[in-house]
């Protein structure tokens, strides 16, 4: 959802830059501000005990310190590499797999029951057995960054083909469009919107699970370093929160870039269409 | 401010996970025979967790690449030492660490033959041999169990206005233990024993160190094992020290060890002698240089050079395993049912003979 907010504003920032433009993300800064002061003021009036939760200054003060350190930066490379090999693989079998099971009644059948019993499937439960298979690696980040991302996504996708407009299967039928090329210029576009969503929600999950595996499994990245700050006891919390802090700009970031990336490719459809429309 | 938890928080977490790992281990461990042969597949992951699968024998004048699995805490300064002084690259070692949350997930990542040596608590050695998982103690990690309170930083606290002033008051109370099944847990059962109570009528309650002190001074819990540096925000808010349940039970024992596959021991027996070799020079250089141990503190974790010199090591320095506390420990794991099989303690020493 945030994401879609984003793609609006992004075109809206290209179509009608001025009062709009810097309201809506003025707001967004004061919000955030007030969050800030009102974390400090909570640390600072003791609500909140120092060897508990550190307060908002040390926190940024750590995470400021932090971003000079080559730590912090080779962190996020490793949990990005996780993060975007693991989405690729399972975002990719995916929306093949997805795709095949789809356009076939009887495939889809057959496999739906197996594919929602393996969505069900908590990626922490699995997470011994890639230790074992794979050690503390990136191979093991990214397996379960794919397997958490497989399952959802197939099934968007296979809704997504499977939901393709009678009126257009017939029109191309008509046409004499067949084989890769139906696929190509009816299929996936009709499935389109359907596996955009999934994937939206699979680049947080991918993001989640391979921090979740750094820190318990033990693969570098920022997983890594917020266990490192957690064991060290509370003087080292204000580092712990300002790698969670990263975290979490990280997924804002990503879901950011995704969703301006989903405007560029998506820009033809109905729903991005009527938001250029009410920006314009 | 000292730490030490690692022994503790650590040996906690072996329980719930355990069963499915083991049997997973084992799996592995049988069909992953050399182990190091096929442990450098996991190549161009997380820098560099490949094993000296060529170079058998670590002989002097070859490099051998090992990975060690460790669970970060203050504990590990004579492990850190033996790397930042260079005494593992002396005895021809190139050693790559990579820290991981509890010994379960470092045995698993050593079954998987990334890792090839790595930190274990006891209760988690004899839980994987006694199903038949071959593992076995290289290494103290820093020295065995100080035995005097002064050095030591786990303690059973009670907490403010519980009233319990003694083991025996703990009968029909909440106490909070970092993990089931633990070395902290486990000792508790055995004091509840010795002071004459029932120990099912202690009801353990698994939660996190750095929760304690708020779940003590809500009263939630009425007492708990915590440790440094958690112990000393549950004192400021006047919680009461019991008793150091290690330093009664196993004083100068060994609760933790550096470990190895008994298939990459086996295999590898000169690259297991000059670990051992590196970690006993480097114990026995950190006891008599402790403020560059303690040094090393501050950039394998986050704490400043100050932080990292106040902290106390929680150690007596003997880097000799103790066999005693291991048959010890498994006594009383066989006592409360967590194990069935008492595999001798000697066949979970590494010896270069064995």
């Amino acid at each position: 959802m945030a994401g879609a907010v984003l793609a609006g504003e992004g075109r809206l920032a290209r179509g009608a830059p001025g009062r709009g433009w810097a309201l809506r993300y003025g707001l967004r800064l004061a919000v955030l501000a007030a969050a800030l002061a009102l974390w400090q003021a909570l640390s600072e009036a003791g609500l909140i005990p120092g060897d508990e939760f550190p307060s908002m200054t040390a926190t940024v003060s750590a995470l400021g310190h932090l971003a000079t350190s080559a730590t912090l930066w080779g962190a996020v490379r490793d949990t990005l590499a996780g993060w975007a090999i693991g989405l690729a693989i399972g975002g990719g079998c995916a929306i093949v797999i997805g795709s095949l099971a789809g356009l076939s009644g009887f495939a889809y059948r057959s496999v739906i029951g197996v594919v929602e019993f393996f969505k069900t499937i908590p990626v922490i439960a699995i997470l011994p057995i890639a230790l074992v298979l794979w050690g503390a690696t990136l191979t093991m980040k990214v397996a379960l960054v794919a397997f958490a991302v497989f399952w959802p996504l197939v099934i968007q996708v296979c809704y997504g083909v499977r939901s393709l407009d009678p009126i257009a299967r017939d029109t191309a039928r008509v046409l004499r469009v067949r084989g890769a090329r139906e696929f190509l210029m009816v299929i996936l576009p009709s499935a389109a919107p359907f596996i955009a969503t999934g994937l939206r929600v699979s680049v947080a999950v991918a993001l989640i699970v391979d921090i979740v595996a750094e820190l318990i499994g033990g693969g570098s990245g920022i997983g890594a370093q917020i266990l490192l700050a957690e064991n060290s006891g509370p003087s080292a919390y204000p580092v712990m929160y300002a790698y969670i802090l990263v975290a979490g700009l990280l997924g804002v970031l990503l879901a950011g870039l995704f969703a301006l990336g989903e405007g560029w490719v998506m820009h033809w459809h109905e729903s991005h269409r009527m938001a250029a429309g009410h920006a314009g | 401010m000292s730490i030490s938890i690692q022994r503790r928080r650590a040996a906690a977490r072996g329980g719930a996970v355990m069963g499915t790992v083991v049997a997973l281990a084992a799996l592995l461990a049988a069909c992953g025979g050399g182990g190091s042969s096929s442990g450098p597949a996991g190549a161009g992951s997380s820098g560099g967790a490949s094993s000296g699968g060529a170079s058998s024998g670590g002989a002097s004048g070859t490099v051998t690449n090992v990975s060690v699995g460790y669970v970060p805490y203050s504990d590990d300064a004579a492990l850190f030492y033996a790397q930042d002084g260079g005494i593992f690259r002396k005895h021809g070692l190139n050693v790559t660490f990579v820290p991981q949350a509890s010994p379960v997930a470092v045995e698993a990542s050593m079954a998987s033959g990334t890792e090839q040596f790595g930190f274990i608590t006891v209760p988690v050695l004899i839980n994987l041999n006694s199903k038949g998982v071959q593992v076995k103690c290289v290494s103290s990690v820093d020295g065995n169990q100080p035995s005097s309170d002064a050095n030591d930083s786990t303690v059973l606290v009670a907490a403010k206005g519980s009233g319990i002033t003694s083991i025996k008051g703990l009968a029909g109370k909440n106490i909070a233990e970092v993990q089931l099944t633990s070395l902290n847990s486990l000792a508790v059962e055995v004091l509840a024993k010795r002071a004459g109570i029932d120990p099912a009528s202690v009801h353990l309650i698994a939660m996190p160190f750095p929760q304690m002190p708020a779940a003590l001074a809500q009263g939630r819990v009425q007492a708990a094992v915590i440790v440094a540096p958690f112990t000393s925000t549950a004192l400021a808010e006047g919680a009461v020290p019991l008793i150091h349940p290690n330093v009664a039970l196993f004083p100068n024992g060994t609760v933790t060890c550096l470990d190895v596959m008994g298939s990459y021991a086996s295999a590898h027996s000169g690259v297991v002698a000059a670990f051992r070799a590196a970690m006993n020079e480097s114990i026995a250089y950190s006891q008599a240089h402790q403020s560059q141990a303690k040094a090393t503190l501050s950039s394998h974790l986050s704490l400043s050079s100050a932080q990292a010199q106040a902290q106390i090591l929680s150690t007596d320095w003997n880097p000799t395993l103790n066999p005693d506390t291991i048959t010890q420990i498994e006594g009383y794991m066989k006592e409360f049912g967590l194990i069935t099989s008492e595999p001798p303690a000697a066949s979970m020493i590494w010896s270069p003979g064995s």
